[in-house]
């Protein structure tokens, strides 16, 4: 059953203030009229994009093996969620020297700077496409979608939970952080070093916490010996990521149709208003 | 094949979370998704089977060199 609570139209195109989002992190905001949103969003992606430069030295994309240093090197990336950040990247260090040079002490901090940057800017991203989406006249509501993704990112079910949708919560967080136990114990940690699978990583980077949690326990030690189910490993570390993005879009479109007063599922119905016509009742904060 | 049994958890390992979090995202609801997940996984098997089944053939009459 769909409900359609408001009547108004949107205040914006939420196409064109996400697409402006993923180009200059802000940009979205500015369009919708919210210059000091887009301010505090632009400081805080742009900024941690230049704090992992600098941990980093640039250095990101010198981790990829010559014969994957193309143009498009960057499109699968976590960086590529940030698209002035990542041009700014390749602008300014591209695939690095012609030779080569020791990596910085703090790279690994560094490039987990870079690609969270991408992440947030998928959050702000989430929020400008709610704030657009919300009527005019009314306070704008991207926030709350946008939280719950990231807390999503932060800890696979997190989002669910904090919905109230706690069965799914726990099943969601069962599902993503076991299987990346799983990869890491197949692939002896070899699936946790973004130098050693730089896109493998990039998958299981969309696993938010519990990635960053055995990344940091394994510490990126040396693999010494055959790992007979290296492969299989990686794969399963991937395939978690991508697994909690559906999970993350799972969170964000209820969400975002509770924004709307649009509740096919979850909210209770009153069927007696006048008219026959149901009304939902505490639709996810309406104002 | 190598350790057969162990391939085989892996590969159930990894059917179940694709097929779970692929019903969560169609069902907002979990009652209808876990009503749904047998014939989900049913599903995924067949329609891998119908791949392996392809792939077979095609190696055979195109890769083998028996």
């Amino acid at each position: 059953m769909v409900v359609p609570q408001h009547a108004a139209p949107p205040r914006a195109n939420p196409n064109v203030a996400t697409a402006l989002t993923w180009l200059l992190p802000g940009a979205g905001h500015l369009y919708l009229g919210q210059p000091l949103v887009a301010l505090l969003g632009f400081s805080v992606v742009m900024g941690l994009y230049a704090l992992g430069l600098a941990l980093s030295d640039g250095m990101l994309f010198e981790l990829l093996q010559p014969d994957l240093r193309s143009m498009a090197a960057g499109v699968l990336a976590p960086e590529a969620a940030n698209i002035a950040g990542l041009v700014w990247h390749m602008k300014a260090y591209g695939f690095g020297l012609p030779y080569p040079r020791p990596f910085p002490e703090w790279i690994h901090v560094g490039v987990w700077c870079t690609a969270i940057s991408g992440l947030l800017n998928v959050v702000l991203m989430v929020k400008a496409n709610g704030d657009a989406r919300t009527p005019s006249g009314t306070d704008p509501k991207g926030t709350r979608p946008a939280l719950l993704v990231l807390a999503g990112w932060v800890l696979p079910g997190l989002g669910h939970w904090l919905q109230g949708r706690r069965r799914r919560a726990v099943l969601v967080f069962l599902l993503i952080t076991g299987m990346v136990v799983l990869a890491s114990g197949l692939a002896q940690g070899a699936n946790l070093d973004r130098e050693r699978h730089f896109y493998y990583w990039a998958g299981q980077f969309l696993a938010g916490g519990p990635s960053f949690v055995l990344e940091w326990l394994h510490g990126h030690a040396l693999i010494r010996g055959e790992v007979p189910y290296h492969e299989a490993g990686i794969c399963f570390g991937a395939l978690a990521g991508l697994l909690n993005v559906l999970a993350l879009l799972d969170v964000q479109g209820v969400e975002a149709d509770r924004l709307l007063g649009v509740d096919d599922s979850q909210a209770p119905v009153d069927k007696s208003s006048a008219g026959g016509a149901p009304t939902i009742l505490g639709g996810g904060g309406q104002s | 094949m190598k350790d057969p049994i162990v391939h085989l958890l892996l590969f159930i390992a990894i059917v179940v979370p694709i097929v779970v979090l692929s019903g969560m995202y169609a069902d907002r609801t979990d009652d209808s998704m876990l009503k749904a997940l047998p014939k989900r996984l049913l599903m995924f098997f067949g329609g891998l089977a119908l791949l392996i089944v392809l792939m077979l053939v095609v190696e055979h009459t195109f890769a083998s060199t028996t």
